[in-house]
């Protein structure tokens, strides 16, 4: 289970601030997320959420600091091999707007192997072809095939959810993020979303990072922090799996 | 999935506006190229109207005047040449044919050529093509008249109907000589020139509907001779209006011009058919410039429509391209994207545009040919034209890179999470 428990994303004194501005920073002393651990990360909007998530997905550079992801370097990675490597090891799930108006739930699906090659090649390993994966995923998630034939635009958001979840796992990235993915979901279909989620996750054993603000949704996960806590935290008190 | 596979897709998504865009550069190609080809058309139509002739000469008079009068039927001669000089010119040692033509007569507007036998020799339009004969035979009697192609169709004449021509070439101000009843004996084959829309009868023809007129005055209708009093009647002509030379050898042209200007007594205006052609093309193609910049700004604001739809496109399509971007989507991939796209619109748009001038052609070719006497090809497509519409795809590719560029630069700097 060595193996298994081994750290996947760590952050260490990583400082951020925008340019232009004083007036906000992120400064993170210690951040260790390990494998298959499920974090929930919270704080209210406006807190840097997404900076940070910005940083561990390698669009954000910071000020300062280390940030090592899958024992890779993240920064001294090139935009462009950043950009590989986010769609590499990455399946991100948004709050709206996740899917591509203009292609099909399959066409959807499959968009993360037309820029990585190696989840292409993930994928593959799984299913003969990638519409065979894309089609296995959508109905391991509930997407029965008559919403497969249909345009994205005419799916409900709890289908598009979960349109968006089978994209993130095609190619088994190591980690999935999902930011505020069940912000516009009523309380049922909330938790319907995140036992699928887990389900996912644990079937492919992913590594998850669950951005919210709502406080509710806590303690269904293993793990939470929020950002507050990461700026005070010091080296010995970092955040571990259980 | 490949990059232009998404461009498709995305293009399909916005098929309405996609639509216009593609009409409106349909559009403006058609009037691009469309102008170029008549442009073309008229120019050929124009040098072709007359070939294998070495000289035309008439009395003395502007070049282009003459070459207007002898060869398009537009405008009155000055003075005519008389018969005495025709047979002198006839007996210079360099010429080989002569070809006497006397207008000013005309029947519905179409104008009558009075010549010889040798016109359906000698004449040659195109590229030194001869007249050739769709029904029936040249004018052999009096009273007989070959009749152009459209001069048939229009007034639909069949081979031995009876017509009368009238004196002068103004509809209004011409008289019909009564009495004097011709029969049609040939119909030309379409050539695309004047040639199409005049009536020849023979010198002696035209001297006939002449021979009982007095001091410039027409007799009265009961006084007119008829058909059978003039035949035996002396009819050698008088004069002519002008005359097409054919010479044994192409380089003494410009010293048998020399001569006809300088050693006749009569005075004489002689021309070459080609440089007086090129000269009238220059003097009619700043029109047709005019045209062309006029379709060039077309052209300009069909691409504006183009880029001004990218650039709506884009705030748009922000989260759809941030979205593409988290997915490893390159931002030279995301200004590729945006080309593709609207190389696929101006491509079509110039498709479009070609097929639209290839049928509208197809209707409006006839008329042309019939109104205008413009012999258009708008269903094949020239060397030069086709380089026009790759001009026009390429042009559109060089403007869609300004839109594509500003997506290239605000999907790097765009943070993926756009909430």
């Amino acid at each position: 289970m060595e193996n298994e428990k081994r750290e996947i994303i760590r952050l260490k004194k990583v400082l951020f601030q925008y340019p232009e501005t004083q007036s906000f920073s992120l400064n993170i002393k210690n951040l260790i997320i390990r494998r298959q651990q499920r974090l929930f990360f919270e704080g209210p909007s406006g807190s840097g959420k997404s900076t940070l998530l910005n940083l561990i997905t390698g669009l954000t550079r910071p000020s300062s600091g280390e940030i090592k992801i899958l024992d890779t370097d993240l920064l001294s990675l090139s935009k462009r091999s950043a950009d590989l490597f986010r769609v590499d090891h990455f399946g991100i799930i948004f709050q709206m707007f996740n899917l591509i108006p203009y292609l099909s739930v399959i066409e959807n699906v499959i968009l993360p192997c037309t820029f990585s090659k190696k989840r292409k090649r993930k994928a593959l390993s799984q299913s003969s072809s990638l519409l065979v994966e894309a089609i296995r995923l959508c109905e391991e998630l509930d997407i029965d095939s008559s919403l497969q034939q249909k345009s994205v635009t005419q799916l409900s958001v709890g289908q598009q959810q979960r349109v968006a979840i089978a994209r993130a796992l095609i190619g088994q990235p190591e980690i999935i993020i999902a930011d505020e993915p069940t912000s516009a979901l009523d309380q049922d279909r909330k938790n319907q979303f995140i036992d699928l989620l887990f389900k996912e996750c644990d079937k492919y054993k992913s590594t998850l990072i669950f951005v919210s603000h709502d406080p509710n949704l806590k303690p269904l996960f293993n793990t939470s922090v929020s950002i507050d806590q990461l700026s005070r935290t010091s080296k010995k008190e970092a955040i571990l799996c259980h | 999935m490949s990059l232009i596979q998404l461009a498709f897709k995305s293009i399909l998504s916005r098929k309405l506006v996609v639509l216009l865009l593609t009409i409106s550069i349909g559009l403006s190609t058609m009037l691009l190229v469309g102008v170029q080809k008549i442009k073309e058309s008229a120019k050929s139509s124009f040098s072709h109207s007359i070939s294998g002739t070495d000289l035309i000469v008439g009395a003395r008079t502007g070049d282009i005047q003459l070459l207007m009068y002898t060869v398009f039927h537009v405008g009155k001669p000055v003075s005519n040449v008389s018969w005495d000089t025709v047979n002198r010119i006839k007996a210079l040692p360099q010429v080989d044919w002569i070809i006497p033509i006397s207008l000013g007569d005309s029947h519905n507007e179409y104008s009558v050529v009075g010549t010889t036998s040798d016109y359906f020799k000698h004449f040659k339009y195109g590229r030194k093509k001869n007249l050739s004969y769709q029904k029936g035979k040249p004018f052999n009697a009096l009273f007989d008249v070959v009749i152009g192609s459209e001069v048939a169709q229009n007034l639909n004449y069949q081979i031995g109907d009876t017509i009368y021509l009238s004196h002068g070439t103004n509809k209004s101000a011409s008289r019909r000589h009564e009495n004097k009843r011709f029969t049609i004996q040939g119909i030309l084959n379409h050539t695309g020139t004047p040639v199409d829309k005049s009536l020849f009868v023979s010198l002696e023809g035209i001297e006939a509907l002449h021979i009982d007129w007095k001091n410039g005055v027409a007799p009265l209708s009961k006084n007119s001779l008829v058909n059978d009093q003039i035949n035996t009647l002396s009819l050698t002509p008088k004069s002519v209006t002008g005359c097409f030379l054919g010479l044994k050898s192409k380089l003494s042209v410009f010293s048998v011009q020399r001569q006809l200007i300088d050693k006749f007594s009569e005075p004489l205006s002689a021309i070459i058919p080609g440089v007086s052609l090129a000269e009238l093309w220059k003097s009619i193609s700043t029109i047709d410039s005019a045209f062309f910049i006029i379709t060039i700004f077309v052209i300009l604001v069909a691409f504006i429509g183009l880029v001004l739809a990218l650039f709506m496109s884009l705030n748009q399509r922000q989260k759809e391209l941030a979205l593409l971007r988290s997915m490893g989507c390159h931002p030279i991939q995301i200004f590729l994207l945006l080309t593709f796209e609207s190389l696929i619109i101006t491509c079509t748009g110039v498709l479009l545009g070609m097929v639209l001038l290839m049928s509208a052609g197809y209707f409006i070719t006839p008329f042309l040919e019939g109104k205008m006497g413009l012999v258009l090809s708008l269903t094949s497509l020239t060397h030069q034209e086709l380089l026009l519409a790759l001009s026009i795809i390429l042009f559109g590719l060089i403007v869609s890179v300004v839109p594509a560029f500003q997506a290239y630069r605000k999907s790097i700097s765009d943070s993926l999470l756009v909430s």
